[in-house]
Parts: structure tokens; sequence; C-alpha cells
């Protein structure tokens, strides 16, 4: 995968850090990663990453705010693309469990697995997979999770500032 | 280190049958007293907890009461240990016999390293200091480690956003937390695992920062969400929470949960 990827964030003083830290992760889990596995989190579109954000502020005031987005240009050579049926088939993954409930499952959800053995080893560094965001609104739409832990040459994440300069970088 | 050291853990004495005495080493802890029908309805065990029992094997004919802590253990988040101190001390002789009995014990934990077992009131001393001293250590690592991978408490809008969470010292306030999220203080004490007289004589208490850290982490949606926006949104059932509210899981008492939702909102994390 070569292409750019977004993220919307908060309008808060992200880039007031010394230095600032773009390619922060923090451990906490998320639809493809369990507790303490590391994992940056991107959508393919301005679009996609937009209703990303703007979904957790629905009927508030906070929908509207101001918001900055981030974009990265990612070299990934091996992801595991779960837009592809053949990949679901082959990792006994349905469509049900990419959408599957995981803040509050009691143990890892199968794509967390999946998560969790791909930060594990050196060849596969991202998975794809669809937005509950563009699925609630009828739509289709992908994000991507990146595992710094898998990231090796020639793989690479750059965080780009306005002029289109590397920010930060990951290989 | 030194205020930490100082402070000393919530600590509960128990015994699995009448009333519960307090051994005189623990009295400087000033401990409550509960009775063996009090441990189910506890959400959770204070940081330290003694069962004061005659023996071993009187202890292990209470599987209810054995179930029950374990339950009651299990629930609790760390630190919080329990010491066995048994009255009588087996003799030598019996030391094989003694350290099955152990195992079947600490059998019914699925947190053994939270467990002490002291015989005889003079190695029971020993016992406690030892688990304060972990209890203590333990405290400072959680706050070391929250304080290593939390970025977004350095930003200034995030730290204006929760300011009013916090006493005139700079530490978190169990009565301002409670205000912010509209619980009284007996109910924020009784979700962080704490007597309300607890929260209620030193609401700035060391030993509370880590219980209030998450709400704190929770209020930080403050920074992009209105005072009326804030209180609409923790009653507004969320799909990301299984169709219950902020408010509903908070007191069901996963307020972690509701803490690290609130992180992917201000960071934009997909879904």
């Amino acid at each position: 995968m070569r292409r750019r990827l977004v993220r919307c964030v908060a309008a808060l003083d992200f880039l007031e850090g010394s230095p600032p830290r773009y390619l922060y992760t923090s451990g906490r889990p998320g639809r493809c990663n369990p507790r303490d596995v590391d994992c940056l989190y991107f959508s393919e579109t301005e679009h996609v990453a937009n209703l990303e954000y703007g979904r957790r502020f629905v009927g508030l005031g906070a929908a509207t705010e101001p918001r900055v987005t981030a974009f990265a240009q990612v070299d990934l050579k091996h992801v595991v693309d779960l837009s592809r049926p053949a990949v679901l088939k082959a990792l006994g993954i349905s469509i049900d469990d990419m959408f599957a409930l995981w803040r509050s499952a009691p143990s890892p959800t199968r794509i967390q697995r999946l998560g969790l053995a791909v930060s594990g080893q050196r060849r596969v560094s991202a998975i794809r997979f669809a937005s509950e965001a563009c699925r609630r609104i009828g739509t289709a739409g992908w994000n991507v999770a990146i595992f710094p832990d898998a990231i090796v040459a020639p793989s690479q994440v750059r965080i780009l500032g306005k002029s289109g300069a590397t920010l930060e970088e990951l290989s | 280190m030194e205020t930490a050291a100082l402070e000393y853990p919530s600590t509960m004495v128990t015994t699995p049958t009448g009333e519960a005495t307090v051994p005189a080493p623990l009295r400087r802890y000033r401990p409550r007293l509960a009775r063996a029908s009090e441990i189910k309805g506890l959400r959770h065990l204070p940081e330290l907890t003694v069962v004061w029992t005659k023996e071993l094997d009187a202890l292990l004919s209470h599987r209810t009461f054995l179930r029950m802590l374990a339950e009651r253990l299990t629930a609790t988040p760390a630190p919080s240990k329990i010491v066995f101190l048994f009255q009588t001390k087996r003799r030598k002789a019996d030391q094989r016999e003694t350290a099955q009995k152990l195992v079947e014990l600490f059998g019914y934990f699925n947190r053994p390293f939270d467990l002490e077992v002291a015989q005889g009131i003079h190695a029971g001393e020993d016992a406690f200091n030892e688990a304060v001293a972990k209890i203590v250590a333990t405290r400072q690592l959680s706050s070391e480690k929250s304080e290593r991978a939390d970025h977004l408490s350095e930003l200034k809008k995030v730290i204006a956003a929760t300011d009013d969470l916090r006493a005139k010292s700079g530490k978190l306030s169990a009565d301002s937390v409670a205000s912010v999220f509209g619980l009284s203080v007996a109910e924020l004490a009784a979700l962080v695992g704490r007597t309300r007289q607890t929260a209620s004589k030193t609401p700035d208490a060391d030993s509370l920062q880590p219980l209030l850290q998450p709400f704190e982490r929770v209020a930080r949606v403050r920074a992009v969400l209105s005072p009326n926006d804030f209180r609409k949104w923790l009653y507004l059932a969320n799909d990301e929470l299984d169709g219950r509210t902020p408010l509903e899981v908070i007191r069901q008492g996963k307020v972690a949960l509701v803490a690290d939702l609130v992180e992917d909102m201000l960071t934009g994390s997909p879904s």
C-alpha cells in the first residue's frame, strides 16, 4: 500500500509539545489492537476521517467545532486487506466479526487477535478494515491500522507538514 | 515518595465466623471491621484486607466465604492485597501438609501474587509491613506508568478543561469530581472502593489520586464540549458502549472504559 492517509483530531494544542509527537501511541485498545499493543489508526480519505471524528459528537455542539486534519504518507509492503473476500475466508473472519463490539468485550475480538498476531512479526505491518462510521450511514469507507512494531524498511510512515515536508517518520 | 509512604492504605479486617477483632499491630492503620456476610455486598475490597482466623484448616472449611472474597478481589483494581493471619502457628512437622493446604487456599484466587500468609501475631506484623510497602510501591508505579503514556495530559486546553476537578493543593478532589459528574460523594466513594467518610475527610488524599484519575480522563472531553453538552453526553445512549450511557457505564464501575472512549474522541481514532 502506497498512499496518503488521513486523520481528524480535535482542535487542541497538539502541536505545542516539545517536540510535538505525531506518531504517539498509548497502548489503549482499538478495533484492531488489544490493550498494550501499539497501533496507529488512519482513514483512507478525508471524508471517512471526518465521519469517524464526527460520529462521536452527533447531537452535541462540538460536531460543528473546528478540527485538525493530519496527513500521513505511507509505504507499506504488506497489508492484511479485509476488503478482500478471499482474505476474510482464509482468516475465518466474517463481516460480523469486522464490526463486532470491542470496547466492553470480555476478551479480545477476532480482529484484535489478528492485530496481536500482526504486531508480533515483521512481514505484514497493517490491517485495512471497514469503517463503522461509514457503515452506519449506509456507505463504504476504509481505515488502516498500522503496527509500529511490525514496520521495517523499506516500509515507512511519514507525517506530512503544510508544505508536504516530513514532520516525523517511522520506518 | 515520602508522602505516599506515610499514607496508610485503606484497611479492613474480617473473619469467616463471628465478630472480627483488630490484631494489635494493625491498629495504626485504623481498619474497618467487616462481618463475613458484608463481603458479598462490597463493590471493591480496600487496599489491604486482613482475614484474621484461628488456623488454616478452619478457614478452608468456609468455602463460600473464600469464594466471595476471591470474587471481590477479582473485581478490585490494584493495588489490593489480602493477608491471611492465623492465630495459631502450625508445627514444623506439619509443613508439607501446610504447603498443600496453602495451594488449596490460593486456588480460590486468580491473583495469587496479591495474597500473603502469616502464622502468629509477630509474623503478622512483618506481613502487614510487607503488604503496605508493596501497595505503596504499586501506587507509585501505576502513577508513573500513566504519566508516561498520557500525552493528552500535557495539552493546555485539556488542563484548563479539568482544572475545576482539583483542590487548591493541585490534586484531584473527590468533592469536585463528584460535582462535575453529578454524583454524590458517597456514590463516588463507593465506585472507587472507599467509604464516604474517607472521601469526605481528605477529598484530595494521595491514596485517592489513582482512583480519581480515570474520572479526570473522562472530564477531558470538556475541552471540546460545553458544560451543558458534557452533561447531555453523559446521559446519551452511546453505540460504542453497547447502547448504554457513559454515566451508566461509570456507575457499573467501568470508568476506564469511558476514559478510553474520550481519548478516542479527542484524537479521532477511527472505530
